[in-house]
C-alpha cells in the first residue's frame, strides 16, 4: 500500500481550513453593516441640504426668511469672489444658517457668461470634509428683479439668466 | 486470495465527505451573509425616508364610490387612501405645486386620526408571513426644539423614542403654515392725534383665540434715536414678558428681540406677537404703539382693521420621522 503524500493532504485540510476561518472572519466584522448607515446619513445630509435651498425658493414675503433664493442670488455683487472668512452675500448665508444651524455649507453659483460656463465662491465656510454632499438648485433671474435688489448682473430688459446654486455640505 | 478490487477506496471517501461538507456549508452561508446588513436596518431606513416624503411632498388622496380628491382632511369618515400634508389649491388634480409647505389644517386632522389607519395608511409595519408587525414611531413637527403647537396641540404623534434599541430617523425642513399674519407699511398706519406722530394705531376685532402676529415695514425715521417703546391695548400697557413678544428682520435676515433699548432702521420689518389669551373678547380692540423718532401717516387716514389685511403665515419648521423595531 502506499503511504506516502500523508502529511500534504493534512496540510491541505489545514490551509483549507485556515481560508474558511480567515473569509469567516472578515465577513463577520462590521465590514458590511456600515456601507449601510452610512447610506443613511448621505441621505439625510442631502434631504437637508436640498429642503433648505427649497424653503428659502418658495418661502413667502410674510415668513422669517425675508427675501427668496431668487431675490438673494439677484442681490448678489458678480465682480467680487468670497475667500475665506468674509462672505459676500450674507442676506442667503444667514437664512441658511437659520435653517440648518449644525451642518457647514459653501455656495457657489454657475452659470453661462459670453458662452462660458463660470463658476464663483459667493459663500466660503471652510474645506468640505470627505463625505460632503453637492445639492443644487436653479434660479432664473430678470432685470426686473436683479433692479429691484441692487445686485449687478447687468440684464437686458428681455434677457433671462439661469443660475445654478449649488451647496456643498458636511458635518463635522 | 481474496479479490480486494471494487471496494470504495477510503481516500475517496474522506475526499467526498470533506468536498461535500465544505459545499453544504458554502450554500448556507453564503446567502446569509449578504443578508446580514440590508434586511433590518434597511428596511427601517427606508420606511423612514418613505414616511417623511410622503407627509412633506405630497397632498394626500381620499375617494368613495363618487367622488375624490386630495382634500382628504374635510372627508374624515371617508376612505383616506394617502395621508400627506402638502398645501394643495386645487383639491381634484392629483399634484401640488407646493411640496414642503405643510397645511394646517391637514395637520390638525392627522393628529385626530386613529393608530390604525395611521400605521395601515402610512405603511408603518412589515409584513412577515402575512402577519402584520408595527414598527414603533415618532413623528413630529418641532420648533426651537419645542414641538409645535397647531389649534392648541402640540403636533407630537407615536411613542417616546426608546434609547435601548436602534432607530432610524429622517429629518425634513419644511414651511408650516402656522396662522395667519397682516402686514402693514409705516404710512398708512395714522398717528394717534396731532402732533403724535410716534403713536400710530391698528384695530382688532375680537374674539381672537389664538396668537395674533403683526408685521410693520417701511419706517420714516425723523430722529438719532429711533426705536419701539410700549405697546398699548384700549390705553393700558401690555407687558412685554407675559402678553406680547416684539423683534426685528433686517433685510440681511437677522432676527433680534427689540426692547426699549433697541434701534430700528427704516428697511427693518418690525413684528409684533400678541400671545394667545388677550385679545378674547367680543369687541373692537385698539392697538396702540409708541415709537421714537419715525413719523408714521396723518391722522385723517382710517384706522386700519387687522383682519382686512389678514395673509397666511408660514413658519420654518423640522418634520422628524423616527421609526423602530
Amino acid at each position: 500500500m502506499n503511504d506516502k503524500a500523508q502529511l500534504h493532504t493534512m496540510e491541505g485540510l489545514l490551509a483549507a481550513i485556515l481560508m474558511t476561518m480567515t473569509v469567516l472572519m472578515i465577513t463577520q466584522s462590521t465590514a458590511i453593516v456600515t456601507p449601510q448607515n452610512e447610506l443613511a446619513i448621505d441621505v439625510q445630509l442631502e434631504q437637508i441640504g436640498s429642503d433648505t435651498l427649497k424653503v428659502i425658493d418658495i418661502a413667502p414675503q410674510t415668513s422669517i426668511i425675508r427675501n427668496n433664493l431668487t431675490e438673494c442670488v439677484a442681490s448678489w455683487d458678480t465682480t467680487t469672489e468670497a475667500s475665506y472668512p468674509t462672505n459676500n452675500l450674507e442676506i442667503l448665508d444667514n437664512s441658511i444658517s437659520n435653517l440648518m444651524p449644525e451642518i457647514l455649507y459653501n455656495v457657489n453659483f454657475a452659470y453661462t457668461r459670453n458662452g462660458n460656463l463660470t463658476v464663483k465662491k459667493v459663500i466660503i465656510h471652510g474645506q468640505p470634509a470627505d463625505n460632503a454632499v453637492v445639492v443644487r438648485h436653479y434660479v432664473t433671474l430678470t432685470n426686473e428683479t436683479v433692479k429691484t435688489m441692487g445686485g449687478g448682473w447687468n440684464l437686458a430688459d428681455d434677457e433671462i439668466k439661469v443660475v445654478e446654486v449649488r451647496m456643498t455640505t458636511w458635518k463635522v | 486470495m481474496v479479490d480486494d478490487r471494487g471496494q470504495i477506496a477510503i481516500d475517496f471517501l474522506l475526499g467526498i465527505s470533506l468536498f461535500l461538507i465544505a459545499l453544504i456549508f458554502t450554500v448556507q452561508f453564503i446567502p446569509g451573509m449578504s443578508m446580514a446588513g440590508s434586511a433590518r436596518e434597511g428596511s427601517l431606513d427606508y420606511t423612514a425616508y418613505r414616511t417623511a416624503t410622503i407627509l412633506v411632498e405630497d397632498t394626500g388622496w381620499w375617494g368613495n364610490n363618487t367622488s375624490s380628491g386630495t382634500d382628504w382632511e374635510s372627508h374624515p369618515t371617508d376612505n383616506i387612501e394617502r395621508i400627506g400634508l402638502a398645501v394643495d389649491d386645487d383639491p381634484t388634480s392629483r399634484l401640488t405645486n407646493s411640496p414642503n409647505i405643510l397645511s394646517k389644517n391637514k395637520t390638525t386632522q392627522l393628529m385626530l386620526l386613529n393608530e390604525n389607519d395611521l400605521t395601515e395608511t402610512l405603511g408603518l409595519y412589515n409584513q412577515v408571513d402575512n402577519t402584520h408587525f408595527s414598527y414603533g414611531y415618532n413623528i413630529s413637527i418641532t420648533k426651537n426644539n419645542a414641538p409645535l403647537v397647531l389649534n392648541n396641540t402640540p403636533v407630537l404623534l407615536g411613542e417616546t423614542v426608546p434609547y435601548d434599541r436602534e432607530t432610524s430617523k429622517i429629518t425634513r425642513i419644511v414651511l408650516v403654515e402656522t396662522g395667519t399674519i397682516a402686514d402693514f407699511s409705516g404710512e398708512e398706519l395714522p398717528m394717534k392725534a396731532a402732533n403724535q406722530e410716534e403713536y400710530p394705531l391698528i384695530d382688532i376685532t375680537g374674539p381672537l383665540n389664538e396668537e395674533v402676529t403683526l408685521y410693520i415695514s417701511n419706517f420714516n425715521i425723523t430722529g438719532g434715536d429711533p426705536g419701539f417703546k410700549k405697546l398699548r391695548l384700549d390705553g393700558a400697557p401690555l407687558s412685554e414678558v407675559s402678553d406680547y413678544l416684539a423683534y426685528k428682520i433686517s433685510p440681511n435676515g437677522t432676527i433680534e428681540i427689540i426692547g426699549t433699548t433697541g434701534k430700528i432702521d427704516n428697511d427693518d420689518v418690525v413684528a409684533f406677537v400678541i400671545y394667545q389669551g388677550i385679545l378674547t373678547g367680543s369687541q373692537t380692540y385698539q392697538l396702540e404703539f409708541q415709537f421714537k423718532d419715525i413719523e408714521f401717516g396723518p391722522t385723517s387716514l382710517p384706522v386700519p382693521e387687522y383682519q382686512d389685511v389678514l395673509t397666511t403665515y408660514y413658519e420654518p419648521a423640522y418634520l422628524t420621522v423616527e421609526v423602530w423595531n
